[in-house]
C-alpha cells in the first residue's frame, strides 16, 4: 500500500510507453478514424502500437464515440467488456492534484478477428480501448449506460471504489460496499478507517 | 377500507337464513360472488420479498430483493459485495508473485482458469516467454478443472431445481478430479500450482495414466448424469422456456461463457481469441440451437452448452495429454520480477465466462493497479431483465442455470 | 499511526446474546438429573443438524464433506438446514466481510439454544489471507460470534471438517452441551484493538 506521497516511479498519465512500438493494430487505427471523422475533437491521443493501443476521449464527446462506435457496421462492438478506472497521482506534489482515468475496452462478439489478425504480433484480440482522463478532485464522466445496458454495474463499482461520479444516469450507488462505508478504497490516498459498526479494522502496518 | 361485517353467530348456523338466492349454475355463481364483495375490486398488494443473502439456492451470498404479485415476479434487484474481499486493493499491495494466489479465491471452483489468466497477463507485461511443455501442462490442468467445474455445475443445478441424487453422483467424478490436482498442486480446490512462467510441478507417468482413468470415467457416466437431468422430464419441465435471454440482451449485458453460447452467439474465446496453445488443438464449440428441447436461450439450453462442453473438454485435455513433449516447466525469472511500465489486458474463457484482467505495471515489483472482470458479475446483472414475469421458482431455476460463483461477483 | 481520516459510522454492531440457564446444585448430585443431562448431550451431540451458511470457498469443501465421498451423514450431521430456527451448529463457512456481519450475528441470534459455531477455514479464524490488506474483511469471525471450534485451513479439508465435527461432539460431552457465553465476542475485540493500537 502506497503513504500518503506519491512514489518517484508513479507512471506517467500517458499509458503505453513508446518503446514499445511495434506493430500498428488495424482494428484501433480503424475506431481512431471512424470517431475522428464523425465526432470531432473527440480524439485526444491515439496510441495504435504496443501491447495495449487505445483512443483518449474527452469527458463531454465519450456518449457520442461510443455510440458511432457501437452502431458501425465494420467494428460493431456491441459489448461493453469492462469499465475500469485507474487512480494516477500526480508524479510529484508539484503536479497538482493528479487525475483519475476511466477506461473503457470494448469489444466486438459479432465480428470475429480473422486469423490472421490473430496469428500477428498485436496480441490484444480486437479490443478497442478508450480512456477519459478526468482531474481527480472533479472525476466527472458522462455515464454510457444507455449505450451498452452492461455498464450500468461497471458504473457502480467505479463510483464505488474509486468515487467517479457518472452523470446522466438514474441512481449512482454502492454496489459492492455497504451504503455508509467511508471514502473510496481504490483511492491512492485512502486510509483504512480504524472500525466499523464496532467491528476493528487493522490497519495493514499495524500488524 | 371499510370491512363486511362479520355475520352474527345464529346467521353463521343457519337459524336466520340470509336472504341470498340458491346457486344453480356457473352465472348465478359470479352473481353471487360479486353480490357478496359488494361491487368492490380486491385489492391486490405487491409483496416485497428478500432472497439471500444466507439461501440455499442462491449459490453463495447473494441478496435478491423481488417485488411479486403473488408467486410472479415484477422486478428483481441484486444486492452484490457480501463477499467483496479487496482482491484488486490487495494487487497494489502485494508484489506480483505473492498477489497470485488471491485469484484462485476469486472463482474458487476453477482456480485454475483463474491462474491460468493471471499468469499469461503478468507474462505479457514482464516478456516471459513459458516453456512448451508448461503450456500443455497448464492446458491440461485448465480442462480437467473445467470438467470438474462443470459437473459441479450440473450436479448443484439438480439441487436447485429439487433433485438431490444427480449432486450425489457427479461429486463422485468429481472427487477423483480433485484428487488429480491435489495430486499435482497439494491442494484440492484452491491450488497455486500455475506459476509466472511455467507450472510448479511437474506430471509423472502415474499421474497421466490417473488423468486418463478419470477423463474414461467422467466419459462413462456423462449419460447416466443426463438420464438424472437432462432426459428427464421433470427437469425439462422445470427448464424449458425458463429464462429465456435474447442474443441482444446477453452480449449488452456482457453475459459470456456458457450463457452466451445458450443464447445462440457463437464465441468461445478458446477458439476466437486463443491464449496459450489452444490454437494447436481441435475441439467443437456448442451452441445452442433449436430442435433439442424447449427455446434457445432458456435455462435447459445453458445446461445442455455444459454438458457438451464437458465432452470437449475432455477431447481437448486427452490431445493435450497425447502431444505432451518433454521439456522445462518453469521459464528463467529474475529473483524479483519488475515488469516494465506498460498495461495490458488479457481475458481466458474460464467455465463461468470470460475472466479478464486489466494490469498497469510501473516498473516496480507490485502492480499499479490491478482490475479483474469476473463473469459471474455480468451474468447476475442480465437478471434484472430476464427475469419479470416468471414465478419464484423459476427464479431458483434461472440462477442456478447461470451458474455464478460469488468470489469472481464480488472480488 | 494510521490517519483517521474517516469518520467510523455510528450504530456499533453488539454482540449476539444469549443467557446461560442456570441450575441449582442441589439438582445437579440428584442421579436421575444426571442421567437426563448425559441421555440430552448424547442425542445432541449425535444429531448436530448444520445450517448451511456457505458464504465462500469453504462451502465447497462443506459441501464436498456432506456428498458422497466423505459423507458428514454418517456423524449425524448431514442434515443441513436452510433455516437457522432448525438448526443446532452454524458452520462458518468462508469470509465474513463487514457487509455481512450484520446478518452473521442474526442468524446465530435465530438459532435456538443450545448453538455452537464452527468457524471453518482461515479466513474466519483471524482474517486468514486478507488479514493484512483486507479492508472488508473481518479478522475473524469470533468478532462477531462466539465460537466453539476453529479449523485451520485454506480451505480445511473435508476430514479436517469432520474432525472438527468430531471435536465438537467430543466437547459436549466431557463439558456438556450449553453455548459459549456472549462476552467471549468482547474480549476478541478487545484483543483486535489492541494489536492495531500499537
Amino acid at each position: 500500500m502506497s503513504d500518503a506521497a506519491a512514489p518517484a516511479n508513479s507512471p506517467t498519465p500517458a499509458g503505453a510507453p513508446a518503446a514499445d512500438a511495434g506493430p500498428r493494430d488495424p482494428v484501433t487505427a480503424h475506431a481512431a478514424r471512424l470517431v475522428q471523422a464523425k465526432v470531432p475533437g473527440a480524439v485526444v491521443e491515439v496510441v495504435e502500437t504496443g501491447r495495449h493501443p487505445f483512443l483518449r476521449i474527452t469527458a463531454e464527446h465519450l456518449v457520442a464515440a461510443c455510440l458511432v462506435l457501437r452502431d458501425d457496421p465494420e467494428l460493431a462492438l456491441d459489448c461493453c467488456h469492462l469499465v475500469s478506472a485507474v487512480d494516477w497521482l500526480g508524479k510529484t506534489p508539484a503536479d497538482g492534484p493528479g487525475s483519475i482515468e476511466v477506461v473503457y475496452h470494448l469489444v466486438s462478439y459479432a465480428k470475429k478477428t480473422s486469423a490472421a489478425y490473430r496469428r500477428s504480433a498485436v496480441k490484444n484480440d480486437g479490443f478497442v480501448v478508450l480512456r477519459v482522463r478526468v482531474p481527480r478532485d472533479k472525476p466527472e464522466v458522462p455515464s454510457v449506460m444507455g449505450v451498452w445496458v452492461g455498464a450500468d454495474w461497471h458504473e457502480r463499482e467505479m463510483w464505488d471504489l474509486m468515487g467517479v461520479k457518472f452523470t446522466d444516469r438514474p441512481l449512482l450507488r454502492r454496489i459492492l460496499l455497504p451504503e455508509d462505508w467511508p471514502g473510496h478504497p481504490l483511492r491512492k490516498d485512502w486510509a483504512y478507517p480504524v472500525e466499523y459498526h464496532g467491528i476493528p479494522i487493522i490497519p495493514p502496518e499495524g500488524r | 377500507m371499510s370491512h363486511e361485517p362479520v355475520p352474527s353467530v345464529p346467521q353463521v348456523l343457519g337459524v336466520v337464513a340470509p336472504a341470498v338466492p340458491p346457486v344453480v349454475d356457473a352465472a348465478d355463481l359470479a352473481r353471487a360472488l360479486e353480490e357478496r364483495s359488494m361491487g368492490q375490486a380486491l385489492r391486490t398488494e405487491e409483496l416485497v420479498v428478500n432472497m439471500g443473502p444466507q439461501h440455499p439456492s442462491t449459490h453463495g451470498v447473494l441478496r435478491v430483493v423481488i417485488k411479486t404479485d403473488g408467486e410472479v415476479v415484477t422486478a428483481l434487484q441484486p444486492h452484490i459485495g457480501n463477499l467483496h474481499r479487496c482482491v484488486e486493493k490487495i494487487g497494489e499491495s502485494l508484489p506480483y508473485y505473492q498477489w497470485l494466489p488471491y485469484v484462485d479465491r476469486m472463482d474458487y471452483l476453477a482456480a485454475i482458469n483463474n491462474e491460468h489468466g493471471a499468469c499469461i497477463a503478468i507474462e505479457r507485461l514482464a516478456g516471459i516467454v513459458v516453456p512448451e511443455r508448461a503450456e500443455y501442462i497448464r492446458v491440461i490442468l485448465a480442462e480437467v478443472q473445467r470438467v470438474a467445474s462443470h459437473i459441479f455445475a450440473m450436479g448443484v443445478y439438480g439441487l436447485d431445481t429439487g433433485a438431490i441424487t444427480p449432486f450425489l453422483h457427479t461429486f463422485r467424478e468429481r472427487e477423483r478430479g480433485l484428487d488429480l490436482l491435489d495430486h499435482i498442486a497439494g491442494g484440492r480446490l484452491l491450488y497455486h500450482v500455475i506459476r509466472i512462467g511455467g507450472v510448479k510441478r511437474d506430471l509423472s507417468p502415474e499421474w497421466i495414466d490417473e488423468c486418463h482413468a478419470f477423463l474414461d470415467a467422467v466419459e462413462q457416466r456423462l449419460p447416466e448424469y443426463n438420464t438424472l437431468l437432462l432426459d428427464n422430464h421433470i427437469f425439462q419441465e422445470r427448464t424449458c422456456n425458463i429464462g429465456v435471454i435474447p442474443p441482444a440482451l446477453a452480449v449488452g449485458w456482457g453475459v459470456t461463457g456458457p450463457a452466451l453460447r445458450a443464447s445462440g452467439v457463437d464465441w468461445d474465446t478458446r477458439r476466437d481469441a486463443p491464449y496459450g496453445i489452444y490454437d494447436r488443438f481441435q475441439f467443437d464449440v456448442p451452441i445452442a440451437h433449436s430442435g433439442v428441447a424447449g427455446v434457445v436461450g432458456d435455462c435447459f439450453h445453458r445446461h445442455w452448452v455444459r454438458f457438451k462442453e464437458t465432452e470437449q473438454a475432455i477431447r481437448i485435455a486427452r490431445q493435450a495429454l497425447r502431444d505432451l513433449p518433454p521439456g522445462e516447466i518453469q521459464a528463467k525469472l529474475p529473483k524479483t520480477l519488475k515488469p516494465p511500465k506498460g498495461e495490458v489486458y488479457v481475458r481466458v474463457e474460464n467455465p463461468r465466462g470470460e475472466l479478464a484482467y486489466w494490469m498497469v505495471a510501473d516498473g516496480t515489483d507490485k502492480a499499479w493497479r490491478i482490475r479483474c472482470r469476473g463473469p459471474s458479475f455480468s451474468n447476475i446483472g442480465v437478471m434484472t431483465d430476464v427475469a419479470r414475469g416468471a414465478l419464484i421458482a423459476d427464479l431458483v431455476a434461472l440462477m442456478g442455470s447461470l451458474d455464478i460463483v460469488l468470489g469472481e461477483v464480488d472480488r | 499511526m494510521s490517519p483517521a481520516a474517516n469518520p467510523a459510522p455510528a450504530a456499533p454492531l453488539a454482540p449476539a446474546v444469549h443467557p446461560r440457564l442456570e441450575f441449582d446444585p442441589e439438582l445437579e448430585q440428584s442421579i436421575i438429573l444426571t442421567k437426563i443431562d448425559w441421555l440430552k448431550d448424547w442425542s445432541r451431540r449425535n444429531a448436530l443438524w448444520p445450517m448451511a451458511f456457505g458464504l465462500a470457498c469453504c462451502a465447497m469443501e462443506m459441501m464436498a464433506t456432506a456428498a458422497t465421498k466423505y459423507d458428514l451423514d454418517r456423524f449425524g450431521s448431514g442434515v443441513f438446514r436452510a433455516s437457522a430456527r432448525q438448526a443446532d451448529v452454524m458452520i462458518v463457512a468462508g469470509t465474513v466481510t463487514h457487509k455481512m456481519a450484520p446478518r452473521v450475528k442474526r442468524l446465530f441470534e435465530q438459532m435456538p439454544d443450545p448453538k455452537y459455531a464452527i468457524a471453518m477455514g482461515a479466513c474466519v479464524i483471524g482474517g486468514g489471507p486478507y488479514s493484512r490488506f483486507g479492508y472488508h474483511v473481518v479478522q475473524g469471525v469470533d468478532l462477531v460470534i462466539p465460537v466453539d471450534i476453529y479449523v485451520p485451513g485454506c480451505p480445511p479439508r473435508p476430514e479436517a471438517l469432520i474432525d472438527a465435527i468430531r471435536k465438537l461432539q467430543e466437547r459436549i460431552r466431557v463439558k456438556g452441551g450449553s453455548s459459549l457465553p456472549a462476552d467471549d465476542v468482547l474480549r476478541n475485540r478487545e484483543r483486535i484493538l489492541a494489536m492495531s493500537a500499537s
